[in-house]
């Protein structure tokens, strides 16, 4: 057998033991708005916050990897190479900056605005305009 | 300052120890009978701590405030304590609705850095301000007062304020973020994208101005008959008139109300007209445009700033672990902006 890396979706299915971990934050979240509902001033902007970050994490476990995936496809495609594993969006960023794909300037401008797409959908779905709130296929 | 901000009147230990500590900068320079009074946290802010109280002497009370850095470091991009205090001065002197500066710290207080300003009674926060019907007139005003403060502000001679062309905001903006985004990690696609758009657009230089920097609902004083107070000018710097009408329309600063682009309470053409009656002179689109992109990328900047004092451990904060998330928010807007939204 050889090792091939594991998916966050079979990881969580070997740990088993409920609650899991979309139900862990969702019974911290109410503990924590239950905190936002008694309390005022800093404390209440904190707990808030707190809120928000839990809203983000479960956001993020349930992103699309079909979409990541796609996104990636066209990053290879623009740039000419593999995205690195570590900073997909790093040799992107350096030739975009330094004016060399300005040729392919309306692609630039699609691939950059559906990468915050996707990246607001974790943030804050509900900022975006109608026209976005759709997943990219 | 608003009321509805104010933090519970128990003053925990530390602010405790602020407080005796004013008490005797007060009686240094006011006497022995000076004390002070009804102290209050108003903001805890992202440079400074803000407190209000009262300066009681036999003659009568004043309302104060003072404000103390509470973030130093090399590549800090707010304005030292010493320099927002010679700019309040000039900014008074020349009529504009700002608080008076009173004193400066000086090491003998052992308060840090910072400044005793006086208290404009009013309101600041954005929600009770965008909504309460008792500023309804206010909110009608904003963008033609808006236009009037920017005229009076940029017609300042900016050789009474020598040491602002020394800052790297007031040499070159677009540079001046990009050094502090690069410092930040870097690496986002819709950043670096504006980036390359903002150096392929840049308008023709213009004669520097005395600029805010940081004009928006949230730094502005309001009363039921408009705007009261100008604060906070801890990014204030030379350069674009622009720059300032730029920030005030970003999207963030409309609160929600997108079809209100003048910090969501009024429209463009009331600023502008305001601005050109008052002496400020005729504006571009283009070249709002371009200053509404750069004012996206800065926030967006300033949001990864606050993220990586988070991370660093320099300023552990819920609220600036969330910054970091919230530049995403900020980076659609800055290219749906290129795109012709939010006009």
């Amino acid at each position: 057998m050889t090792d091939t890396p594991m998916s966050p979706e079979r990881l969580r299915a070997l740990t088993q033991d409920r609650p899991d971990i979309p139900e862990i934050l969702k019974t911290v979240a109410e503990f924590i708005n239950g905190v936002a509902g008694r309390s005022s001033g800093s404390e209440r902007y904190n707990a808030l916050c707190a809120v928000f970050l839990l809203k983000v994490i479960e956001r993020e476990l349930a992103a699309d990897t079909l979409a990541a995936q796609s996104q990636m496809r066209e990053l290879a495609r623009l740039t000419g190479a593999e995205p690195s594993e570590t900073e997909p969006y790093a040799a992107f960023c350096a030739s975009a900056r330094a004016g060399k794909l300005d040729a392919q300037w309306d692609a630039v401008m699609a691939f950059a605005l559906r990468q915050v797409i996707d990246k607001v959908r974790v943030t804050n779905p509900d900022y975006l305009e109608p026209m976005h709130r759709e997943a990219v296929p | 300052m608003a009321a509805q901000g104010l933090q519970p009147t128990v003053l925990d230990p530390v602010i405790a120890a602020i407080a005796a500590r004013l008490d005797a900068a007060v009686k240094r320079r006011h006497g022995s009978a000076a004390r002070i009074a009804n102290v209050q946290v108003a903001t805890l802010g992202a440079s400074n701590r803000t407190l209000l109280f009262d300066l009681v002497e036999p003659g009568g009370t004043q309302q104060l405030v003072l404000r103390q850095e509470t973030y130093r470091s090399p590549t800090s991009p707010f304005l030292p304590p010493a320099e927002q205090y010679r700019i309040l001065q000039v900014v008074h002197r020349h009529g504009l609705p700002v608080p008076e500066p009173v004193f400066e710290l000086e090491p003998a207080d052992e308060l840090e850095r910072g400044f005793v300003m006086t208290r404009i009674a009013g309101e600041t926060l954005p929600k009770t301000l965008l909504t309460d019907p008792a500023y309804a007139h206010a909110r009608a005003r904003f963008a033609t007062q808006t236009g009037e403060i920017f005229a009076r502000l940029h017609a300042i001679p900016i050789d009474e304020l020598p040491f602002l062309a020394a800052s790297a905001d007031s040499r070159d903006q677009l540079a001046a973020q990009v050094t502090r985004y690069d410092s930040y990690g870097g690496g986002h696609p819709a950043l670096d994208v504006g980036i390359r758009w903002l150096e392929r657009h840049r308008p023709p230089p213009v004669p520097a101005r005395l600029i805010h920097g940081d004009y928006r609902v949230g730094n502005l004083i309001l009363d039921a008959t408009g705007i009261v107070g100008v604060l906070d000018w801890e990014c204030a710097h030379l350069g674009s008139g622009m720059a300032d009408f730029g920030w005030v329309c970003l999207r963030s600063w409309r609160y929600g109300n997108i079809d209100r682009p003048v910090g969501g309470m009024g429209p463009r053409s009331e600023l502008q007209a305001a601005y050109a009656a008052n002496g400020g002179g005729s504006v571009s689109a283009e070249e709002i445009l371009w200053w509404e992109v750069f004012s996206a990328f800065k926030w967006a900047v300033i949001n990864m700033m606050q993220a990586d004092g988070h991370l660093r451990g320099e300023r552990r904060s819920l609220p600036f672990a969330c910054c970091g998330r919230n530049a995403s928010m900020i980076e659609y807007d800055l290219l749906m902006t290129i795109l012709g939204h939010y006009r």
